[in-house]
């Protein structure tokens, strides 16, 4: 056991102690060969931590590379799919604009209608009330 | 040699060729990554794969300029967290035997007893990291690997401050005792004074 809480020397190794902690930790350090071994104990790991090997690169990781690589041609297939399904809505909405041309004016339909049928349309339609009107 | 920004542009315009990049660069990365996290070959792969496979659904919000592997890193750290929180108490696994490449050779001059022991506290050292608990293994890699600071870790692993902290401290401790204690029956001292005092210094 140190004479000073563990959890201080491990920041003063790792140097984010602030600067009052660490003037004050410093002056103990010097007198004190016990925390002195215990901060050397802790540069010596945190330095192993740093420098520890890599580990070893298995064979199937070429195999997840063609794995992935297939993943994402299909993604992009898919993706492309429903662009091209997602191309057809406007085609269709269009059309349809296309054909309301075809339908009758308003006006003329208003012409068919008798003055009450004018008068409860323009009520509920007030847009269509200055056609109405002319009839 | 492309840089991340020409892989991201590659893959944000659908080009296969920019993924085929960006595996190149970086699975073997996400692989180790995650191996340390994990401790297991096919854990570590399949948690590769996910992670590339949120990459692919993904990469097309990247944004352009920023560097890859942060993000990577943070996908990793999420894939590889959800699998740990996931298996719950499942207990942690050692690593197999030739699981670690041998260290470089600069790192293992010097005379062979000298050599040998480096040799003897790096596996010693992975072998008590294979035993700490998952989350503990996960802010010391983060910590001294990937060198992020103490709020950083709290931000990726979604941990308030202090939990990490006391993560780190206890996970240190407890590297420190494995350590002493291994060392201890071959009549070998933790740090010698005489080294503790140059260590110091």
């Amino acid at each position: 056991m140190s004479c000073v809480d563990d959890a201080l020397l491990q920041m003063y190794v790792e140097g984010v102690l602030d600067a009052a902690d660490e003037e004050i930790l410093r002056a103990h350090l010097a007198r004190c060969p016990r925390c002195r071994q215990h901060v050397a104990a802790y540069k010596e790991l945190m330095w192993d931590l740093e420098h520890l090997p890599e580990p070893a690169v298995p064979k199937e990781l070429d195999q997840l590379h063609e794995t992935l690589l297939r993943a994402w041609n299909e993604q992009r297939r898919e993706s492309s799919r429903s662009r091209r399904a997602r191309g057809l809505i406007p085609a269709w909405a269009g059309y349809s604009v296309g054909w309301a041309r075809y339908a009758m004016p308003l006006d003329l339909v208003g012409g068919l209608l008798s003055r009450a049928g004018k008068q409860v349309l323009a009520s509920r339609l007030p847009l269509a009330r200055r056609f109405l009107k002319k009839g | 040699m492309h840089t991340d920004d020409e892989i991201i542009r590659l893959c944000q315009q659908g080009r296969s060729e920019g993924f085929a990049l960006l595996l190149d660069r970086y699975q073997v990365r996400v692989y180790r990554r995650a191996y340390t996290f994990l401790r297991d070959r096919e854990d570590a792969l399949d948690a590769a794969q996910e992670v590339f496979m949120r990459v692919l659904q993904a990469i097309r919000h990247f944004e352009r300029g920023r560097a890859i592997w942060p993000w990577l890193r943070q996908v990793t750290t999420n894939t590889c967290l959800n699998r740990i929180r996931a298996a719950g108490s499942r207990p942690a696994t050692v690593p197999l035997d030739g699981e670690w490449e041998h260290l470089e050779a600069t790192t293992l001059e010097g005379d062979p007893e000298h050599r040998a022991m480096v040799a003897w506290d790096r596996e010693r050292l992975e072998l008590a990291l294979g035993e700490l608990p998952p989350e503990y293994r996960m802010v010391i890699v983060l910590r001294h690997q990937e060198e992020m600071s103490y709020e950083e870790i709290a931000q990726a692993m979604r941990l308030p401050l202090g939990t990490v902290k006391t993560y780190l401290f206890r996970a240190r401790r407890a590297l420190r005792a494995a350590m002493e204690g291994a060392r201890a029956p071959s009549g070998r001292h933790a740090v010698a004074p005489s080294q503790a005092e140059e260590v110091w210094q």
